[in-house]
């Protein structure tokens, strides 16, 4: 059969164009079935990996205790009992990070080989943990999972450490106080004896004696007669810094002020300090300011300090020739509770007299206690009647009926105030009318016979410990001259206004006083941040300090003004507010720290706790050399690194 | 005209296998997409799994930070927190005690690991918005505590309309062995130092053999305890359990102080009270017990310690007290 006609050829190429297509067309069928079939095949490597990522972040250590590996890191407490919950993924995770890589690698072969035939790999952050070694294909499935706390070239966990003082070798200042007190008519003298204690076991660094006192006549005929310490004389050695010499008519007295360095003399224990001087016209007496300042190194027990207090504020013992008063000057804290007081006296040698009026002779005061008022609290006669002056031109007409050893114990409970308190007791002292006729002692002597010594104890008790276990305190006195004070550096002056800073590691403050120092003096108005914190009660009760409620005070800048006032409340013209008062103030610090932050190793945690303990206390001035320092830390604190992937790969 | 007619059959047929190749490709093209939609639904699946499993990882990591810092205040400051379970739940969330930051949480808390989760997803494809909120810390048992939390999470796929919103609550323990024991320096001006570790011996006590006693005094482990202080407790100062913290099992921890280690740190001792802690500590008024073989400082009472049983009994030496 030939090819008679056109339309057998059209035909023919029609089919042939037609097949053509459609044998193209044909062709590229199997290529997409190719490519849904390793579609297919890249899910169910997805499906397995997947479902392997599940095993290894569900299966515990204990699942997988059996494998080699894992069994021989229990038998030999690499892995411990609460190791034994971790997931598989976490344990190699744990090992690869903490570059026990081989570990890792062997816990992941034996999992792995157990669970599946294929091809697999496990990575993390690029780096291939395992590889099972196999050839490679086209097709790869994988599956991530995340996992905080590792990262790489990062511990997994780390130590942290505290560290607390448990003995603090510190300087400590000590206020030693004389409280104004004296006697001594028209040359007679006055002796005063100071006993005391410092801690055993110190290193006195220094021991300032400033020494305030009214003397006669003019300054440079003054009757400094003695100033013994410790036996020592140093009354010759009596630096005199401020001396005012005031006259009325024939009378010419001095107040003076002056220091001594008693450093050699003070000892660590009992020590004793006797001063005598008189005043030929007038009354020889301590003004305002006298005290004893000492600093030594004290070693410090770390211990809670108490919420109960009973303190005794003894009595200097004062022996006046024609009387003898002291006023001594305590405190209660400002929030203090359940507060008692007791006052005991025991005086020798007073005179007990006696005056005839209205027809009978009636027994008179001779023994006076004031507590925080002009009015006396006690007195032990009916009247003070005088009317003229007799025997040595100043005896009234009382008559001298007998010796008397007055022993009182006083209840002074109810006329306590919070804050600074006066208490002042008059032997045979009368005002400037008339004086006793010899000797009369305020008894005290401290160290040797306590319970028959003069003094106040006062009891109380506070809401909480003013510092707690693991804290410092620290004490601070600060002279006037030193601080930023209105009238010119180291002038007397009156009144005095002075600021000073309270820095922010100073904030707890526990206690705060002020310290006065005057030469002459009447009433003392005391003003901190502008409030009235303390007024005389009657002339003449100056007392050696006054103290500053601490919630009065702040962080930064404080004042504090001081002025001298007449019983009519205008400015004292003549008595001043002298350069060497001070402020006083205790605060605490914290003698542990804390936790800190996370170290590699137990070394470095410690090193750091303690180096933080040491700046901590030395910015207080506390040697670190001298802090005896314990310490702990902690493993296994964890960090938040990450979180890191780890990939299965499945072919 | 039969060749008009075959042409037209070939253009139907062309046509046809068109149209079929059309359809073929736009089956696969659908199929892929499903496919890849699939592989995004399993992978954004996957990811919520991986972010529930390392939420509960990362809030263990933080709450033992956090319990590290809890513990760290309470023996800075020598008081005891007020409501430990909250304050450890405040660090855990934010980092800090009563508001104020803590060192040891510095970038440590659940917010810096929500950010890294965030970061993390947005590498995969996804913006998360994660949070964790409703913590709550309850005992579990003596040795560890419960940590609660509500993970919140949406995840939302960059290129394809896939978004997952979900919430659940996920809880993790906390052990607390090798963390210190608050009580102890509390009650001896900061100075005793007992770090939580359980016992080796518990349940095993021979009343002839007294080495696992000696041990466990010498060591100060902890036991188990119905009535001694959880660590919650301890937190707080207190030497009993609260009922706040009661789950109705024995969630107590109790030690032996070692009256001889106290006084090497200078600290009064009263060789009376029982050696137990909570007892010794708080002077929980009971009669204890000087026990044969044991150090002469070593008191045991007979109340019950846990398990129903008294201290006498589980620790096995009833027939050794002295009278």
């Amino acid at each position: 059969m030939g090819l008679k006609s056109g339309k057998g050829f059209v035909f023919s190429t029609d089919v042939l164009i037609g097949l053509s297509i459609a044998l193209l067309l044909l062709s590229m069928i199997p290529l997409t079935f190719e490519k849904r079939y390793a579609e297919t095949s890249l899910q169910l490597l997805s499906y397995e990996a997947n479902d392997l990522m599940n095993v290894f972040t569900t299966l515990t250590v204990a699942d997988m205790s059996n494998t080699p590996t894992i069994k021989n890191l229990i038998e030999k407490g690499v892995i411990q009992g609460k190791d034994l919950n971790k997931t598989i993924l976490d344990l190699i995770g744990s090992f690869w990070y903490a570059g026990n890589e081989s570990v890792a690698q062997n816990i992941t072969k034996e999992v792995f080989n157990g669970l599946s035939n294929k091809c697999f790999s496990l990575e993390t952050e690029n780096e291939t943990i395992y590889e099972k070694p196999c050839p490679k294909k086209d097709t790869v499935a994988v599956a991530f999972r995340s996992l905080s706390g590792y990262e790489m070239g990062k511990p997994i966990s780390g130590h942290i450490a505290r560290a607390w003082a448990t003995k603090v070798l510190k300087n400590t200042t000590e206020i030693i106080p004389f409280y104004p007190e004296g006697s001594g008519w028209t040359a007679d003298r006055v002796e005063i004896t100071k006993k005391f204690s410092l801690p055993t076991g110190i290193t006195i660094y220094d021991a300032v004696l400033y020494v305030s006192v009214h003397f006669g006549t003019s300054k440079t005929q003054a009757e400094f007669q003695n100033l013994f310490v410790n036996g020592v004389q140093k009354k010759n050695d009596v630096v005199w810094l401020y001396l005012q010499e005031e006259s009325s008519g024939s009378e010419v007295t001095t107040a003076a002020y002056g220091y001594i360095n008693v450093k050699n003399e003070l000892v660590a224990g009992s020590n004793t300090i006797y001063l005598a001087f008189g005043s030929p016209n007038y009354n020889a007496h301590v003004h305002p300011g006298m005290r004893l300042i000492v600093t030594y190194s004290l070693l410090q027990d770390m211990f809670t300090a108490n919420r109960s207090f009973t303190k005794r504020y003894y009595f200097d013992d004062v022996v006046g020739r024609t009387g003898a008063w002291s006023m001594v000057s305590f405190y209660v804290p400002e929030n203090a509770m359940n507060v008692t007081a007791k006052l005991k006296l025991n005086g020798k040698n007073v005179d007990d007299t006696r005056v005839y009026t209205g027809g009978r002779w009636r027994n008179s005061t001779d023994v006076k206690v004031y507590v925080n008022s002009g009015t006396a609290f006690y007195q032990d006669g009916d009247n003070e009647y005088c009317y003229s002056y007799s025997d040595r031109g100043y005896y009234c007409n009382r008559n001298i009926v007998g010796e008397m050893n007055p022993m009182l114990e006083l209840d002074i409970t109810n006329a306590l105030v919070n804050g600074t308190n006066v208490v002042s007791v008059y032997l045979n002292c009368y005002g400037d009318t008339h004086w006793g006729d010899s000797t009369a002692e305020i008894y005290s002597d401290p160290t040797s016979d306590p319970e028959n010594s003069s003094y106040i104890e006062v009891s109380y008790e506070l809401p909480e410990p003013p510092f707690y276990y693991g804290e410092i305190d620290i004490n601070k006195d600060v002279l006037f001259g030193n601080l930023d004070c209105w009238r010119p550096l180291w002038n007397a002056s009156n009144p005095k206004n002075c600021t000073f800073n309270i820095s922010e590691s100073e904030k707890k403050v526990v206690e705060s006083f002020v310290h006065i120092a005057q030469g002459f003096s009447s009433m003392i108005k005391a003003y901190v941040n502008s409030r009235l914190t303390f007024v005389s009660p009657s002339t003449r009760a100056v007392p050696e300090s006054i103290y500053v409620k601490p919630s009065i005070l702040s962080v930064g800048r404080n004042n504090i003004s001081l002025v001298d006032v007449q019983p009519g409340g205008s400015i004292s013209s003549t008595n001043y507010i002298l350069p060497w008062s001070s402020f006083e103030h205790t605060y605490i610090v914290k003698s542990m720290v804390d936790y800190g932050h996370v170290f590699n190793t137990s070394e470095e945690a410690v090193n750091d706790a303690i180096e933080r303990l040491k700046q901590q206390i030395g910015k207080e001035g506390i040697n670190a050399t001298d802090i005896q320092v314990d310490s702990k830390s902690i493993y296994g604190i964890e960090w938040l690194w990450g979180p890191s992937m780890f990939k299965i790969s499945v072919w | 005209m039969k060749g008009v007619f075959f042409s037209l059959i070939i253009f139907f047929l062309i046509s046809l296998l068109i149209a079929i190749v059309f359809m073929q490709r736009s089956y696969v093209r659908y199929a892929y997409t499903q496919a890849t939609l699939e592989g995004r639904v399993t992978a954004i699946k996957n990811f919520y799994a991986s972010l529930v499993e390392d939420s509960k990882r990362a809030v263990a990591i933080v709450s033992r930070r956090a319990v590290s810092a809890a513990i760290s205040h309470v023996i800075s400051t020598g008081v005891g927190l007020q409501e430990a379970n909250r304050t450890i739940a405040e660090l855990v969330l934010n980092g800090t005690i009563e508001g104020e930051k803590h060192a040891l949480m510095e970038g440590s808390t659940v917010k810096d690991w929500v950010n890294k989760i965030e970061a993390l997803a947005l590498i995969e494809n996804f913006d998360a918005n994660i949070s964790i909120s409703e913590v709550t810390v309850v005992p579990e048992d003596s040795f560890s505590i419960k940590v609660e939390f509500k993970l919140y999470a949406i995840l939302r796929d960059k290129n394809f309309n896939i978004m997952l919103n979900k919430s659940q609550q996920v809880y993790t323990y906390v052990d607390i062995t090798s963390f210190e024991d608050p009580l102890y320096p509390l009650y001896t001006y900061g100075r005793a130092v007992n770090i939580f570790a359980k016992s080796p011996h518990w349940l095993n006590y021979s009343s002839e053999d007294l080495t696992n006693l000696l041990d466990d005094l010498n060591k100060s482990y902890y036991h188990p305890s119905r009535y001694g202080a959880s660590f919650l407790d301890r937190l707080e100062g207190k030497c009993l359990v609260q009922n706040k913290y009661n789950i109705g099992k024995d969630i107590g921890l109790e030690s032996f102080v070692d009256k001889q280690k106290l006084l090497t740190l200078g600290i009064p001792v009263y060789p009376e009270r029982s050696s137990i802690d909570y007892m010794y500590f708080c002077n929980v008024s009971v009669p204890a017990y000087q026990i044969s073989g044991m150090p002469s400082s070593f008191r045991l009472d007979n109340q019950t310690g846990a398990l129903d049983m008294t201290h006498l009994q589980i620790y096995n030496v009833s027939s050794r007290v002295v009278q």
